[in-house]
């Protein structure tokens, strides 16, 4: 059976990461979840290429939490690979970043992020963020209908 | 009185001897049409007047040189035959003429007239200009009168135009001299550097000012002039010869030129080319591209520290936040699943230590958007500023529901500034008279358009908590509160973002209040700046 409601989290920082899954499962959001520890490992994963070589490429992510601040490639390049991908074109990303700067923002949108979310530094605001996030992107929103002949 | 016909019959030779002895046959006695027809054919323009002025004959040279022919003129007035030219408002000719000609007759002497400008007309009718040397000469009766005069002219028009193209053709020259001086003096004194060259690449002449740059004058000359240019800047120089050769001209050429002494000058070159010719003008422009090139390096300074300070601010908005998020979450971690291990001090430490990271947050939060004041271009716009300070306390009223403040906002107030960053300047003047108000019972705040000490500014004033007047100075710098944390919270970034936006608008804010007495926060955009 392949699970087809993985949520990817791209993120760097572990702490980062073990907060953003704890403020998960604190929200009762209880996807699996495939952590990407840099651009290059989230794409590795969404094409099935490197330590994914064997992955199942009909199933992908319900959501992508994406940090924009990553080695190798940083969030905006992995951003832009997926929207010229067929595979994943149409995939939700959602920017999970601290940056509000504008640049970043304007960048994000015009490679069509699906949203920006700047995570806050108080926890209990971050939680509620998390919170909200999953409750809108897993439960509330229709997501495309997945490519075919991929 | 009628004039006497003349009729001349004179025995003129009348001798039978030949001198030389040989047999002579009888010589022809000239009859009077013989004289008359030997008159007329006499080569120098003569005419004969009678006493009244009355024309009895003229030569056939006369009547070439008046342009006139012998039935237009015999037996009819000298003046109605000879009239003034009707164009020319100086003729005086009938005037002279007659004066002359009444001389003769009353002193039966003849009388030499003064070069005389006389017009005639020609067949068609026209005038032309005509300049006579005239010179009337009685003709007497035995009894002593005057019986006729003889006019003799002769006809100077040709040799005066001459004289008048030679006294033209002297002037021209003195007026060439003139010219001349005037631009060897201009050559001699212009401060730019003049010269003629050749396209062959040599110069041939060149103006004082070239002592400038240390060489004798004839050293200019002896070698190509491309060998003083920069070797840099000296296939530069050859296509331009090359262009100037073909006709086209040269604007505001930079070149360095080598010095005696071996430093380099900038010259600004315009030339003209006339065939195998140049003729050119140099300005020294060193100075000027001395300024230039300190100016430019400044620019480029200035945007290496904006994009220095763009990164670190990047930077800063990314890295920073991380940890804080790490030293809250943990500690709220810790308060979460520990809570049963940790006793109320511990608790309340926790506490302490997420209060600090959330205030540090908001430190970074407030220091970046200063510097994104700093940053970001001015885009000066006209603005509703009565609609953007109703849009701030929108934001504290959504975020602080329940709190009941009194607002009035003057109508109407329209200025040219940056939307968005005035924005900035509402959020942190209506915010702040909002926090200060806090403890009041009856909050009141207002924004409106007055006049301070004669000069026109906008006003934010509020009821609130106030502030020590002798702390005034204070008030607008980074980090510096009036207030205790624990009374008012704020990380004293606010103000001083106020008055750089002031500032980048050409503009001035300053404040005024007393402890317990409210607040009122002025500023200014540059009024003096702007057209009316």
């Amino acid at each position: 059976m392949t699970i087809d409601n993985v949520i990817l989290l791209v993120e760097d920082n572990p702490r980062d990461e073990e907060l953003t899954l704890r403020a998960l499962k604190k929200s009762n959001v209880l996807n699996p979840v495939v952590v990407a520890r840099d651009g290059v490992a989230a794409l590795d994963y969404l094409f099935g290429r490197g330590a994914y070589a064997d992955r199942d490429l009909a199933v992908m992510p319900q959501l992508v939490l994406l940090d924009l601040k990553l080695p190798k490639l940083d969030g905006l390049e992995v951003l832009e690979a997926l929207r010229t991908d067929e595979r994943t074109r149409l995939l939700p990303v959602v920017a999970l970043t601290s940056s509000v700067e504008e640049q970043d923002r304007i960048r994000s949108y015009r490679l069509g992020i699906n949203s920006y979310v700047r995570k806050p530094v108080d926890f209990v605001q971050f939680m509620e963020a998390v919170r909200q996030l999953g409750l809108y992107w897993l439960v509330l929103n229709q997501p495309a209908p997945p490519a075919r002949g991929a | 009185m009628r004039a006497p016909a003349i009729a001349v019959t004179l025995p003129l030779m009348t001798g039978d001897v030949d001198p030389l002895g040989g047999a002579v046959a009888a010589a022809p006695v000239l009859t009077a049409t013989d004289l008359q027809m030997l008159f007329e054919a006499a080569p120098n323009p003569m005419m004969v007047l009678a006493p009244d002025l009355t024309i009895l004959a003229a030569t056939d040279a006369y009547l070439a040189a008046t342009l006139t022919t012998r039935a237009q003129m015999i037996g009819r007035p000298l003046f109605e035959v000879f009239p003034d030219n009707p164009d020319d408002p100086d003729a005086d000719g009938v005037r002279n003429l007659r004066a002359s000609l009444d001389r003769v007759l009353t002193s039966r002497a003849p009388d030499t007239m003064a070069m005389q400008r006389y017009d005639v007309r020609g067949p068609d009718g026209a005038f032309v200009v005509k300049h006579w040397l005239p010179r009337n000469i009685p003709v007497l009766t035995s009894g002593g009168a005057v019986r006729t005069i003889l006019h003799v002219v002769s006809d100077v028009t040709e040799q005066l135009r001459a004289v008048e193209l030679d006294a033209a053709l002297a002037g021209r020259t003195r007026e060439v001299a003139h010219e001349r001086a005037v631009i060897e003096r201009f050559f001699a004194l212009s401060l730019d550097l003049i010269c003629v060259a050749g396209v062959d690449g040599y110069f041939k002449r060149v103006s004082p000012a070239f002592d400038a740059l240390g060489y004798e004058r004839h050293e200019w000359l002896e070698r190509p002039f491309v060998e003083f240019v920069h070797p840099d800047d000296r296939a530069a120089v050859r296509a331009e010869v090359a262009r100037l050769a073909t006709g086209q001209a040269t604007v505001d050429f930079e070149t360095r030129y080598r010095c005696k002494d071996g430093s380099y000058r900038w010259l600004s070159w315009t030339c003209a080319p006339d065939g195998e010719t140049l003729y050119a003008i140099a300005r020294d422009v060193t100075g000027a591209r001395e300024t230039q090139e300190a100016l430019a390096r400044a620019k480029e300074a200035a945007e290496a520290a904006n994009r220095e300070l763009e990164s670190f601010s990047y930077s800063v908005a990314h890295d920073l936040r991380a940890p804080l998020r790490s030293i809250d979450g943990f500690s709220q971690a810790l308060l979460e699943d520990y809570a049963d291990r940790l006793d109320a001090d511990g608790q309340k430490y926790l506490g302490f230590v997420r209060g600090s990271a959330q205030q540090m947050a908001q430190l970074i939060d407030d220091l970046l958007a200063l510097s994104r004041v700093t940053r970001s271009e001015l885009h000066r716009v006209e603005v509703d500023l009565s609609a953007l300070a109703r849009a701030a306390v929108l934001r504290l009223q959504q975020a602080e529901p329940a709190r009941q403040v009194e607002v009035v906002i003057e109508d109407g107030l329209r200025d040219r500034g940056d939307a968005r960053l005035l924005a900035v300047v509402f959020d942190n003047l209506l915010g702040n008279a909002w926090k200060f108000t806090s403890k009041q019972a009856a909050p009141r705040i207002e924004f409106a358009r007055v006049v301070h000490e004669g000069h026109p500014a906008y006003r934010v004033r509020d009821n609130g908590a106030g502030f020590d007047m002798a702390f005034a100075h204070k008030l607008f710098g980074v980090f510096q509160r009036l207030h205790a944390a624990a009374e008012f919270d704020g990380t004293g970034v606010g103000l001083a973002t106020v008055r750089r936006v002031v500032a980048r608008h050409g503009g001035q804010a300053w404040a005024e209040g007393a402890v317990g007495a409210g607040a009122s926060f002025y500023f200014t955009l540059g009024a003096e700046d702007r057209s009316p």
